[in-house]
């Protein structure tokens, strides 16, 4: 079918050449009223051969679309996406069951950083209370005061390594002035 | 005109003859063809069938993946719930250790007390953070052996006719480096 109406398309337009240069020889020959009369049946010839490539054009994507969908709603190939589309959700429910797990996993041990940094705080200012009130009686009021600024520095930062180490350096500086 | 017609009729005559050389070739065929456009709609319809049988099985095993993925995000979530509370709990029976170390030893200066509490949290941090069980079983020894030794200086204080000025067990214990 596609091969007659392309040939039928061909036959068309060389209809119209022939007109076309049969007008041409006759304006030569000096026959005006035959240009005149066969140049537009010419152009029209050759827009009809046009038309039809178009509509054989069209004719040719609609088929090609109508075995398309008849291909993609074919029973084999549907319960071919179906398979795939349930292989896939497999995967993603076993990818999301990891990431679920690694996130309750994320979350408990971020609770239990906060109860131990909680804990880490109340025994660091315990310390300072208890390091703060021995320097008090064990060391003049001037160094006194610039220690427990450092000592107030070491509980901001939550470093008790640092404030026991600073009460061990004024009881032995204080020891040996004393 | 007439060897036109005798070489029209004869050209015709071998159109015929081929075309029906042609049509004899289809029908000597016809059942092999037959039989093969039978065998293919009998393997697509049981590859359909195959593939509805997988796609059933696919989704039961989906439901099951769920449900079964469902309980196990449920028994993690329990899991570590209690973790949490059993770690609170550790932290909770490691103040009151500290406690009954100050109420026992009534000189006992706080960086002591401090140090000891400290060294037993390390050992309880030690033994949650461990990969291991081998090892977070060791750890876990560790820290009871450790708990047992302030206990028992707890009690020798109370039992001693003169005031015990230190735990001399624990710090023995630290110094170990254990």
């Amino acid at each position: 079918m596609t091969k007659i109406i392309l040939y039928s398309v061909l036959w068309v337009c060389s209809l119209a050449m022939v007109l076309l240069v049969a007008g041409f020889i006759g304006w030569r020959f000096g026959w005006p009223e035959l240009p005149a009369c066969l140049y537009p049946l010419a152009g029209r010839i050759m827009l009809s051969a046009f038309l039809l490539l178009l509509l054989l054009g069209c004719g040719l994507f609609l088929q090609a679309l109508y075995r398309e969908l008849a291909v993609y709603f074919r029973w084999d190939a549907v319960a071919l996406r179906r398979v795939a589309m349930l292989q896939r959700l497999q995967y993603d429910a076993r990818q999301r069951v990891l990431l679920e797990r690694t996130q309750i996993h994320y979350l408990y041990e971020l609770k239990r950083q906060r109860l131990l940094a909680a804990d880490n705080k109340k025994h660091s200012r315990a310390l300072f209370e208890a390091v703060s009130a021995e320097l008090r009686q064990s060391v003049e009021p001037d160094s006194f005061k610039s220690l427990q600024k450092h000592l107030k520095q070491h509980r901001s930062q939550v470093n008790p390594r640092a404030m026991l180490a600073l009460r061990e350096r004024a009881l032995c500086r204080s020891s040996i002035a004393g | 005109m007439s060897v036109f017609n005798r070489w029209l009729s004869g050209a015709l005559g071998l159109w015929r003859g081929k075309r029906d050389e042609n049509l004899r070739w289809h029908l000597a065929r016809q059942p092999d063809v037959a039989a093969l456009r039978q065998a293919r709609v009998l393997a697509e319809q049981a590859l359909v069938a195959e593939l509805k049988k997988q796609a059933r099985q696919l989704a039961h095993e989906l439901a099951m993946g769920e449900t079964r993925h469902g309980n196990e995000l449920a028994m993690l979530k329990i899991q570590c719930k209690q973790d949490l509370k059993d770690y609170q709990q550790y932290l909770q029976s490691l103040d009151k250790l500290k406690l009954s170390l100050r109420e026992n030893f009534a000189h006992l200066p706080e960086a002591v007390a401090f140090t000891i509490h400290h060294h037993a949290k390390q050992l309880l941090n030690r033994m949650w953070d461990e990969q291991d069980p081998e090892e977070k079983l060791k750890v876990e020894m560790q820290l009871l052996q450790f708990m047992t030794a302030v206990h028992e200086d707890s009690v020798g204080s109370l039992n001693a006719d003169k005031p015990v000025s230190l735990p001399q067990k624990t710090l023995a214990f630290i110094d170990n480096g254990v």
